[in-house]
């Protein structure tokens, strides 16, 4: 699925407070590409993510999905959130099966029950989760529970994947072999992903491209292009054209020399 | 929690092993109040020896056993009157107060019209309505003044517990169906509600014991029928071995409807 965001301003009012999270965001995703964006905490990255996925609309601007303007959500888009999310009173395996039931319940599943349980078995296992399909989910690892989102996400073969910082929590270990696991996956359901983080090789490691985003009010401050070749594997984080990308990304961020972040505030 | 884990274990997780010291564990959940009831019991007889108390004061556990005894089907009789009115008033106030919960959360008019008299209510200690009740409602019928004074006490926990489980959805659940296109009703049905049934059966729990507080504390004040009735009875003849008898009885139905509902939160939230 293609994106196409035009000139997106995003602006929160309350009683008390009027935030403007995203100003002026104009960007093109390709089908089937895999983007990250990436940029200090409380840039609008998060929001941007809800406006492609039209749960909440733009202030100004418009989003396109396949050049058709967005007004609410698809139903098409599966989304991946920091916190794993599972709904605790369900199974491994009802879990995953979660959207099926959303969109049954509006005649919109793509596909029968059957089918969509057969999917869920195969998700599993491509996780590598199968053993526990039947447990709930208070019984597995961060990590694991992690994955369950992910194997949720997938079951309808969206055509969009969003996933808002979804390896945030996890150690540096279990960062990166996720990171190649859903590569894997990616590679193996071709989707366009929109990807939030703020770890820089997470992004480079993952991406086709790394939109690099501002302090709020969140612009884009531009992109790096990784052209690294696919399959990505775990020797190519230690070459010297991949470390040549996070330096590049590093500078658009500002992390250049150090001195800029004394000047800043840390909010 | 071991019995849960049976179930639902994962296999590649280590097998919970059947330890030996968990059955000895659990024996000793039931010896030792009762051992330390035979002490109570023991203690009461000393104090009586030893200070002399005339049996109309502190009569000896003897007496009371022989109470027991003799009248057990007729206080547990009238205790079976009692909890007529207490389960009746807690279905009622339990229900009542279920559909106020949900109607505070999702009205934001209700919320603010109705919420703050609610709670007016309920920091009033809910017997100064009893007078009133009797006056409106008489005595008897049905629901009958003990009904709705129980109905009033069953109410509140529930009604706060609702508001707090509803309300505690996170974020993220709601934007994973709302992504999808789920409606409001979807959302209320297959997220909401299964999200807020520990917080509601916590509430039901604590509806549970104000319902007994709330219909022996009507019958005591006005003695018709019920096991409360009869304890004024015997405040009135000066039959305290009986008092002691009743209050007895009461505390092993009280614990009984206490276990019971917590065994159904165990059974319903294995998951939590």
């Amino acid at each position: 699925m293609g994106i196409r965001l035009d000139a997106i301003s995003k602006v929160f009012e309350t009683e008390d407070l009027t935030v403007e999270a995203l100003r002026g965001v104009s960007a093109v995703v390709n089908d089937n590409e895999f983007v990250s964006i990436i940029g200090p905490s409380g840039c609008g990255k998060s929001t941007l993510l809800r406006l492609i996925s039209g749960l909440t609309p733009p202030t100004q601007g418009s989003v396109f999905l396949d050049g058709v303007e967005v007004d609410g959500p698809m139903g098409n888009i599966g989304f991946v959130f920091q916190a794993p999310t599972l709904l605790k009173w369900r199974t491994v395996f009802k879990n995953v099966m979660f959207p099926y039931e959303v969109l049954a319940s509006q005649r919109k599943a793509p596909a029968g029950k059957q089918e969509f349980e057969e999917r869920a078995r195969k998700l599993l296992k491509m996780a590598g989760i199968e053993e526990f399909t039947d447990a709930y989910p208070k019984q597995l690892s961060g990590g694991m529970q992690q994955r369950v989102s992910i194997c949720r996400a997938l079951i309808h073969d969206p055509t969009l994947l969003l996933m808002d910082e979804p390896f945030g929590a996890l150690d540096e270990f279990t960062r990166e072999r996720m990171n190649e696991e859903l590569l894997r996956i990616w590679h193996e359901t071709t989707k366009t992903v929109v990807f939030v983080t703020h770890h820089i090789p997470e992004a480079v490691f993952l991406s086709d491209r790394v939109f690099v985003m501002s302090r709020r009010p969140g612009t884009i401050l531009g992109e790096v292009t990784i052209d690294l070749p696919r399959p990505r594997t775990p020797k190519m984080r230690e070459s010297v054209e991949f470390l040549d990308r996070v330096v590049e990304t590093r500078h658009l961020i500002g992390l250049g020399s150090g001195a800029e972040l004394l000047s800043e505030d840390p909010a | 929690m071991t019995t849960d884990l049976d179930t639902a274990a994962p296999p590649s997780e280590e097998p919970v092993p059947v330890q030996p010291g968990r059955s000895v564990e659990r024996i000793r959940k039931f010896v030792d109040p009762a051992v330390f009831a035979v002490l109570i019991v023991i203690g009461w007889q000393v104090v009586i020896w030893i200070f002399d108390f005339h049996p109309v004061v502190l009569p000896p556990p003897s007496r009371v056993w022989t109470v027991l005894s003799t009248q057990g089907d007729f206080l547990v009789e009238s205790m079976l009157d009692s909890l007529r009115t207490i389960l009746w008033g807690f279905f009622y106030g339990s229900l009542l107060g279920w559909l106020a919960g949900v109607a505070i959360t999702y009205s934001p008019t209700v919320r603010k019209a109705i919420h703050p008299i609610l709670v007016s209510l309920f920091v009033v200690p809910k017997a100064i309505f009893l007078p009133l009740l009797i006056i409106w409602w008489g005595v008897g019928g049905f629901p009958d003044h003990k009904i709705v004074v129980t109905m009033l006490l069953a109410f509140f926990p529930v009604t706060e517990n609702t508001i707090a489980g509803l309300s505690g959805v996170e974020r993220e659940m709601v934007e994973l169906s709302r992504s999808l296109g789920g409606s409001s009703l979807f959302l209320f049905r297959k997220i909401a509600l299964p999200f807020s049934i520990p917080f509601v059966l916590a509430g039901l729990r604590i509806a549970m014991t104000e319902s007994f507080i709330g219909t022996l504390f009507v019958e005591i004040l006005v003695p018709n029928e019920g096991i409360g009735s009869r304890i004024v009875d015997a405040q009135d003849v000066s039959n305290t071995q009986f008092i002691i008898a009743a209050i007895l009885v009461i505390a092993i139905f009280g614990l009984a409807a206490y276990f019971l509902l917590q065994w159904i939160e165990r059974r319903l939230t294995k998951w939590y």
